[in-house]
């Protein structure tokens, strides 16, 4: 059996289709492969029935189990440890590696200094908002258009990909979130904007009422 | 999940692994069970497999420069695994002296590989013929996985030589030889369904 007639098989066993003219011997390996890549593919269509599609439906989309194990092996393999917040195969030179140390540190002070910066600004301009404490982990707020404000939440923490739902209840607007832990820099200075306070659990609430004028 | 997700969280790396993690689970697990049940043949081999292939998937997340879906890179890592998994000496197979096929049997190939209008007899035959092959093939996946899966994922994705070869990690020569095994192997266990194509409607 030549190479050439297993790669005329190997192509048509692909679907690929054969160059002309071809002689007996192509013919034979074309044919050869077109008629195990039907079968092939008939087996294939008709797998949803076999049995081990059936054992295969059966593993849910969610299963909470399943993802604690992936995750204690992810975290055994130090693909989640702490102290490596950066994905440790990203490829950077020595120099950048060994820079690329410091970010954490270096990111915690600039939303340090970007949250007090946050801060002095809003103290120096007509306050908009008030944080009146966090009371059963709930933050209330209150801004002169509470709906404005509530969009506005849903809106700058959406875009840092924090799932929010924006709800009102007996007259008073608000939003429940449930932030990654630990809260991302990014995160962390969108809720010092607004004078929110980081949960420690990640179950951000708050609610907003509407300021007198 | 969308693979602009995946690169933002391979680059920003810690909790966004883990919230990602859980997206790939959710998004990909099913599918990649299926795959790696039907070339392992047992659920919990497959399982394993698939949460290995999600290690594996983070530990190189760097090198998906997203020109490709998300789902077809994967399914490349979970078939090396797998192909890792079912890696063993392979016995050369002695090529049959009368390896070549009669112009007789290569029409009635031709036949099987085409979709017709049959009539009544034709098509007890084919059902026959799909009886043998589905036989053969139980048997090939059983006893012979890697070179039954290998001829699976190339009509799944039309797998090339150069594609072949890169899943194995093999020279181009060791490849073609990989190739020609798989149509031996193939000839082997399917023997009663290529014994049917030469006899059809003729004398056995």
């Amino acid at each position: 059996m030549s190479v050439g007639t297993d790669e005329d098989w190997l192509d048509a066993l692909a679907g690929r289709k054969p160059g002309q003219p071809l002689d007996e011997r192509v013919n034979a390996a074309v044919f050869e492969g077109l008629a195990l890549r039907t079968s092939i593919a008939a087996v294939l269509r008709a797998d949803p029935q076999a049995a081990q599609q059936g054992e295969a439906a059966t593993e849910s989309i969610i299963d909470a189990d399943r993802e604690i194990a992936l995750i204690a092996r992810a975290r055994a393999h130090g693909l989640l440890s702490p102290d490596r917040p950066k994905n440790p195969n990203l490829r950077r030179s020595e120099g950048t590696a060994a820079w690329s140390a410091q970010v954490p540190r270096l990111g915690f002070a600039v939303v340090l200094l970007a949250a007090v910066s946050v801060g002095l600004w809003t103290s120096f301009h007509e306050p908009v908002i008030a944080v009146r404490g966090a009371q059963t982990g709930t933050v209330r707020l209150r801004d002169r258009n509470p709906g404005a404000l509530q969009r506005q939440l849903e809106q700058e923490l959406g875009a840092a990909g924090v799932p929010v739902t924006g709800f009102s209840r007996l007259g008073r607007v608000g939003i429940d979130a449930d932030l990654p832990v630990p809260v991302p820099a990014a995160i962390a200075l969108i809720l010092a904007r607004h004078h929110l306070p980081i949960p420690a659990d990640g179950v951000l609430s708050v609610e907003i009422d509407a300021a007198v004028p | 999940m969308e693979k602009s997700s995946f690169i933002r969280a391979c680059r920003d790396g810690g909790f966004a692994i883990e919230q990602a993690l859980r997206e790939l689970d959710r998004s990909f697990y099913a599918i990649l069970f299926r795959d790696g049940l039907r070339t392992l043949g047992d659920r919990d081999a497959a399982r394993d497999l698939v949460q290995d292939t999600f290690i594996k998937v983070w530990r190189r997340c760097a090198t998906f420069r997203g020109d490709s879906e998300l789902l077809p890179w994967i399914r490349s890592i979970l078939r090396h695994g797998a192909l890792a998994s079912l890696r063993r000496p392979v016995r050369e197979i002695a090529l049959d002296a009368d390896d070549t096929i009669t112009a007789d049997t290569s029409r009635r190939l031709w036949e099987l590989s085409v979709e017709g209008n049959p009539s009544p007899e034709q098509l007890a035959h084919q059902n026959e013929q799909a009886v043998h092959f589905q036989r053969g093939w139980r048997r090939f996946q059983q006893e012979d996985p890697l070179h039954a899966s290998v001829m699976t994922w190339i009509v799944e994705d039309g797998l090339s030589t150069e594609d072949i070869a890169q899943l194995l990690d093999r020279t181009p020569g060791a490849t073609r030889e990989f190739i020609s095994q798989c149509r031996k192997h193939a000839r082997r266990y399917l023997k009663d369904w290529y014994a049917l194509a030469t006899d059809l409607g003729g004398s056995p």
